[in-house]
């Protein structure tokens, strides 16, 4: 039960603050579910993130794939159930409240030039999280020089095309499992 | 408005901008039931609030027409395809994840995601890092940020530090959006950013 609770506040907190989008999910979540409770290791939390983003909608359902190994370790298939719908709810929740609450006061909202101001400092501040998020990731997903040319590739190749995220995942996915029957990759 | 958040939450693939641009084709392109202007503020409000913004813009639009109902039933509408797949595909995940072949191919997966999430960090970085000051807010959150989180390797004299390193951990990211926030308000106001400028919709955004 304690679980469940942790895993709720867990949620409601980054959902409470995920600023700018998906990929904020990463810098918010990741602490809670690898290091403070240990839900998830390094490589499940990064393959998470990756089911999130190949599956349509937006990448906070990787929620749901966290509630589900939670619930999962604690009692089985219902469980799971369970607590994966909660952690989706958890998430979603603040903003379908705040959106609801701000569409009341829009004009105020939008035309204040404190909210302004104070959205383009949070903005700001999301790139340098999500940024360092990204190097805490390279840190425990590189083994080898193979994945770190890769990452390059990768990154590449989504900042100059508009190739989408989940073909160029699939890709290096495949690319992996080439190398490692050539014996290139361990 | 249900089945049709259902129905593009079930093909949204590519990120809070295809969805936005969904949404957009759908409700005022296709079935003409919000104007532009009230769409283009659902996105404005989207881009203030935290959550993703096709999910705030698609709960703006349902609660304007339809109250809590519609509300609820973009929300949901929009959640529940990648949910179900997810409840799907994550036991199967455990359950195939130590295969050689899965193995395999998930060593590609992971540096790719990394650089999603770099590419992610570029892409915001364009837009909210355009002037000085908030480059330096940038700058200061990813230090900050990178230091946090290498609270380990501090010298072990440093004892009750490390015995709050969980927290600090797992804190910092709230409490460096929040102080970013209050840096914020340091910037300069900026007159160019019109209140009520032309509605700004997501169509240079679609790929």
């Amino acid at each position: 039960m304690t679980g469940l609770l942790q895993l709720a506040l867990s949620c409601l907190r980054v959902g409470t603050f995920v600023f700018g989008g998906g990929p904020a999910l990463v810098p918010l979540m990741r602490p809670d579910v690898v290091v403070r409770y240990g839900w998830l290791t390094s490589d499940q939390f990064a393959d998470a993130v990756a089911l999130g983003q190949v599956t349509p909608g937006p990448l906070l359902v990787t929620a749901t794939f966290i509630g589900w190994r939670v619930g999962f370790q604690a009692g089985g298939t219902w469980t799971a159930l369970l607590y994966a719908t909660v952690a989706t709810v958890c998430i979603f929740l603040p903003s379908f409240f705040m959106t609801i609450a701000a569409s009341h006061q829009l004009g105020r909202l939008k035309g204040n030039p404190r909210v302004q101001q104070i959205t383009r400092g949070v903005e700001a501040g999301v790139v340098g999280l999500v940024a360092a998020a990204a190097v805490e990731m390279a840190r425990d997903a590189l083994g080898s020089w193979l994945q770190g040319v890769m990452l390059a590739a990768a990154l590449v190749v989504l900042v100059r095309t508009k190739v989408e995220a989940a073909w160029v995942i699939g890709a290096c996915g495949l690319l992996a499992l080439m190398a490692r029957f050539a014996g290139l990759l361990s | 408005m249900f089945l049709s958040c259902l129905r593009i939450g079930a093909t949204g693939f590519g990120g809070p901008m295809a969805l936005v641009s969904l949404l957009q084709q759908e409700f005022v392109e296709r079935r003409r039931t919000v104007t532009s202007e009230e769409f283009a503020e659902g996105v404005a409000i989207g881009g203030i609030l935290p959550g993703p913004i096709a999910i705030d813009a698609a709960v703006y639009i349902g609660y304007r027409l339809r109250g809590w109902l519609g509300a609820l039933s973009a929300a949901v509408g929009l959640v529940l395809p990648p949910f179900v797949l997810l409840l799907v595909l994550t036991p199967l995940y455990f359950r195939l994840g130590r295969l050689p072949e899965t193995e395999g191919f998930l060593a590609g997966v992971r540096p790719a995601v990394v650089a999603v999430i770099a590419a992610a960090a570029w892409r915001l970085g364009k837009r909210g890092l355009a002037e000085l000051p908030a480059l330096s807010i940038g700058a200061f959150v990813l230090v900050a940020s990178l230091l946090c989180s290498r609270i380990d390797d501090l010298p072990a004299s440093w004892a009750w530090v490390q015995r709050a390193a969980p927290t600090i951990k797992a804190l910092s990211s709230v409490a460096l959006i929040v102080a970013s926030g209050l840096l914020g308000l340091l910037i300069p106001r900026q007159p160019r950013l019109p209140a009520d400028g032309p509605p700004n919709t997501e169509k240079g955004a679609q790929p």
